[in-house]
């Protein structure tokens, strides 16, 4: 009677315990929310990179910008091919040769195809010595290789092969490799006074080990293959030759600089070009012209400083070992001497520079004593400096963000608001829109940011608030989650048509997005 | 033997007044009886049964929903559940302590209980927003919420012929959590460009890497008494019930929060996405904000206590009134009293209609029903707020459900 009471109690207490409620789906509400989402201050160093941006003394931004103005291409002068070089000899006796007895050595001088250039010594950065060693001889052979010229930290380089008994019809064959780089090869041959020479030494010996005699037949070859696969240089010396040439270089501004449209007047914008000679060979560069081109509307513009497009001689750099000085010539070009401020004002998106470079104009007046190091060898370079007193009118910058972010579920109904206090003497127009299959919706239509209004106070202005109204509705949310594109335009102006304005450091934006509107909370999704 | 297995509800906490009333000796002379009972019961004074449902089990809660009843609300309101399991086992034919009138009883069982009491600001906002109150300073306070969960098991002794007893319990302590926010101030800037909260409150909860029953989070002790005194005539009975009267010790791993510290907040900073371009907005954490102290320690709580006076009588053939009072004491509910009238069939069949005002919601009106089939069955079922099983605009619901069998 017992046992079937607690029977009855268990099974209704294992009932009890595996019946419970359970949440179906989330609940869901409305709620009219006024709620803060982000705020921040926004500077110049915020969005310009920091690379190109800098503050002077006074606290006034300065854009600075370097660029190379032309790759002279002077690797190409030094430059060694693949080259295939092989050594060996035919025999010209038969007989049978006892283990330990040495061939006479095979000396070779390898003249490399260099017809412009007289080179004596080479240092590689890069590149591969392959080599094939080939024996008929039916023997055990000790063959040692040596390049008495390539060397790497002061050893010079010895390939050692032993090899193993072949015939004509089926020789022994060996191959290997070497990593160049780093290595260094004198081609002044054996007696030191010659240039583009490769000597070579292949020394044979029956392997003293060896069982028996080495047979040797008429003609049977045994033959070192060398094959220079890609080799690149990093240093050269000997005579470089007289290269006359035409450069045709541009330089693409705007791909790290978002250069806008419109009207802008800068003040102050100083440009050098530095050209410099680390090459020990003399040179002469005239520069025909520099070109700004906007690749917009199709303009250009060229440069005017008559003193950069007079042919420059410039002298050899001197070498003292491993010690190079340069020879450097500047120019500078500014507001005063050029064209330099309509130039920048016009916002060109390329540069190109096209120049005549006659190189040992002179000939060989080193005595074959030219010297280059690539990593730093003839350069023309142009520093850009403007101060960023400037005037601006419907100065447009515009930006397409791609939107990469999941869909947007329309949670929220209502207004994005963003408030703004503004430092800067510059006031703004704000147009955002989606791009939706070549269609533009706009969702925000020309939102005005105030400037802030100068002081009598050199860098102080007095901040202007503004408000700027995003509806986010769901039809906008799902216009976001359909398209894949935010178009921003800013069109900026400074007050006041041709005045400029300082813009300085502790200039900022303070802002605060708050969203105002209807959130659908959802409790237990 | 003689045994019998109850289970009553805290709600329902008294004995089945149709044994107590029951003439047939069977009842009492037989060797078991098995009963279960499993009930449930929630209530507001402010919130509806459709509000409530879709809160718990999910749903939209339309606007007008949410307006008509912020519309109706006092400035304290009220909410809490209660729900539980027992089965009781009563051991008739014992003999204990000398005395053939005594007998063993056993208990095991599980409960919940929970409550909230909130300002009708504290409701607006969380579900109208806090629109409205921009450039204003709003009161949330007080606010009070407690949940505990435990489980039972329990040894006593009764009375064969009332069937007062004494039973005294173990209790595995489940969960327990309570925030006591005595005032809690919350700022909306006229732009909405600050929220800022000031709270003043006290923040435990138990060990929180613990879940299920009877795992080890806390363990105590209860008492739970029922004294049934027959009336002189023996025409009805005075009932005294007090149940869970005890404590739970909460192990050490257990937190006690202190809430004062002012937590205000401008949005996200997006200045390291400014100037690192990092993509991550990180948030600081409100309740790393909020929490001024923090104390990971054991402490004692009270068990939610359930006290229940009824006083039964006939007035005529097979009728019965009562009256009586009910006392959950905390914060919250507010003392319940009630009042019925049974009509008696048989000694087998009893119905009865109650209505009821207080406790965690409005007022209420039920009926139940007892039988006991040959003498060798008892089936108990009932509602105390019939409406709210039914209807979303009531004010609360409860159920319950007792089946028993003799031995």
């Amino acid at each position: 009677m017992m046992r079937s009471a607690i029977g009855f109690a268990f099974a209704i207490l294992c009932a009890m315990t595996f019946t419970r409620c359970s949440r179906n789906e989330p609940t869901v509400w409305d709620s009219d929310v006024l709620v803060p989402l982000a705020t921040g201050r926004l500077t110049l160093s915020n969005v310009v990179d920091d690379s190109i941006l800098y503050a002077d003394a006074s606290g006034l931004w300065h854009v600075k910008f370097e660029r190379e103005l032309a790759d002279f291409n002077l690797d190409t002068i030094v430059a060694i091919d693949d080259t295939t070089i092989a050594v060996g000899f035919e025999l010209p006796i038969s007989g049978s040769f006892n283990p330990g007895q040495y061939a006479p050595d095979i000396v070779e001088e390898i003249r490399l195809n260099l017809p412009s250039t007289q080179l004596r010594h080479v240092r590689f950065s890069r590149g591969t010595l392959e080599y094939r060693l080939i024996s008929a001889i039916q023997g055990d052979l000790i063959c040692n290789f040596a390049l008495p010229g390539l060397s790497r930290n002061g050893a010079a380089e010895l390939i050692r092969i032993e090899t193993n008994p072949g015939t004509a019809a089926s020789p022994f064959s060996q191959s290997g490799s070497i990593d160049l780089a780093g290595y260094e090869l004198a081609l002044t041959g054996p007696m030191n006074n010659d240039y583009n020479v490769v000597e070579t030494i292949l020394g044979i010996q029956v392997d003293p080990a060896a069982t028996g005699p080495a047979i040797v037949l008429l003609n049977d070859v045994v033959q070192m293959e060398l094959k220079f696969v890609e080799p690149g240089v990093e240093y050269a010396d000997g005579y470089f030759g007289q290269h006359n040439y035409t450069l045709n270089e541009s330089v693409e501004l705007d791909a790290s600089v978002n250069l806008p449209q419109g009207t802008l007047d800068l003040n102050g914008a100083v440009m050098n070009v530095n050209i410099r000679n680390a090459v020990g060979m003399d040179a002469q560069l005239h520069f025909t012209g520099l070109r700004g081109f906007d690749s917009a509307t199709g303009n250009a513009i060229e440069l005017d400083h008559a003193p950069l497009f007079a042919p420059l001689n410039i002298a050899r750099a001197a070498r003292n070992g491993s010690t190079v000085t340069a020879e450097e010539h500047q120019y500078t070009l500014n507001a005063d001497n050029s064209n330099l401020d309509a130039f920048m004002e016009f916002l060109p998106s390329d540069l190109t520079m096209t120049a005549e470079v006659v190189l040992n104009p002179l000939g060989d007046v080193s005595a074959g004593n030219d010297f280059i190091f690539l990593d730093d060898a003839l350069s023309a370079r142009v520093a850009l400096d403007i101060p960023l007193r400037i005037g601006m009118q419907n100065l447009t910058f515009r930006d397409t963000l791609e939107l990469t972010n999941d869909a947007v579920e329309a949670l929220f109904n209502g207004d994005l608001s963003l408030w703004l206090k503004n430092e800067f003497p510059i006031g703004a127009r704000c147009t955002l829109r989606l791009l939706q299959g070549g269609d533009l919706t706009t969702v925000v239509d020309g939102a005005q940011i105030d400037a802030a209004s100068p002081t009598t106070s050199v860098g102080i202005t007095q901040a202007a608030e503004s408000w700027i109204k995003i509806a986010l509705t769901p039809e906008i949310i799902g216009q976001v989650n359909d398209t894949h594109q935010l178009v921003i335009d800013v069109a900026l102006d400074t007050p006041g048509a041709g005045s400029v304005v300082g813009i300085y450091e502790h200039y900022g934006i303070d802002f605060k997005l708050v969203a105002d509107g209807t959130y659908t909370f959802e409790l237990g999704q | 033997m003689s045994c019998c297995l109850l289970a009553t509800f805290s709600a329902t906490a008294q004995l089945p007044s149709v044994m107590l009333l029951s003439q047939d000796t069977a009842v009492r002379s037989s060797n078991a009886w098995v009963m279960a009972s499993v009930a449930g019961q929630v209530g507001s004074n402010a919130l509806d049964m459709d509000f409530m449902r879709k809160l718990t089990l999910g749903g939209r809660i339309s606007n007008d929903h949410i307006d008509r009843l912020s519309g109706d609300m006092l400035s304290d309101n009220r909410a809490g559940y209660a729900a539980s399991g027992e089965l009781t086992l009563m051991n008739f034919r014992d003999t204990l302590f000398v005395n053939p009138a005594i007998g063993l009883k056993a208990t095991v069982g599980s409960s919940y209980h929970g409550y909230a009491g909130f300002s009708s600001n504290l409701f607006s906002t969380i579900f109208q927003g806090n629109n409205t109150a921009a450039g204003s300073t709003v009161e949330l306070g007080p606010t009070f919420m407690m949940q505990q969960a435990w489980q039972k098991f329990g040894l006593g002794v009764f009375d064969k012929r009332t069937l007062s007893s004494v039973t005294l319990s173990l209790v595995e302590g489940q969960s327990y959590r309570s925030l006591v926010m005595n005032s809690a101030d919350f700022y909306t800037s006229t732009f909405g460009d600050t929220l800022k909260i000031a709270p003043d409150g006290e923040y435990s909860r138990s060990d929180t890497s613990r879940s299920g029953w009877a795992n080890g989070s806390g363990v105590g002790v209860a008492l739970d008494l029922d004294y049934n005194l027959p009336l002189s005539d023996n025409n009805g009975f005075i009932n005294l019930s007090i149940r869970d009267l005890g404590v739970v010790f909460w192990n050490d791993a257990s937190e006690q929060y202190t809430v004062e510290r002012e937590f205000s907040w401008t949005g996200f900073d997006a200045n390291p996405w400014l100037i690192n371009h990092d993509d991550s907005l990180v948030a600081p954490s409100p309740q790393d904000s909020l929490l001024s102290s923090r104390r990971q320690t054991t402490f004692m709580a009270p068990l939610p206590m359930t006290f229940q006076l009824r006083y039964l009588k006939q007035f005529g053939k097979g009728h019965f009134y009562e009256v009586g009072w009910n006392l959950w004491p905390n914060r919250v509910a507010k003392p319940q009293v009630f009042a019925g009238i049974s009509h008696r069939f048989s000694d087998h069949l009893m119905l009865t209609a109650r209505a009821f005002a207080g406790g965690y919601s409005r007022w209420g009106m039920g009926a139940e029903v007892q039988w006991i089939p040959r003498g060798k069955w008892l089936v108990r079922a009932g509602s105390n707020h019939l409406v709210g099983l039914v209807a979303g605009k009531a004010h609360g619901a409860e159920a319950f459900v007792s089946i028993g069998k003799s031995f």
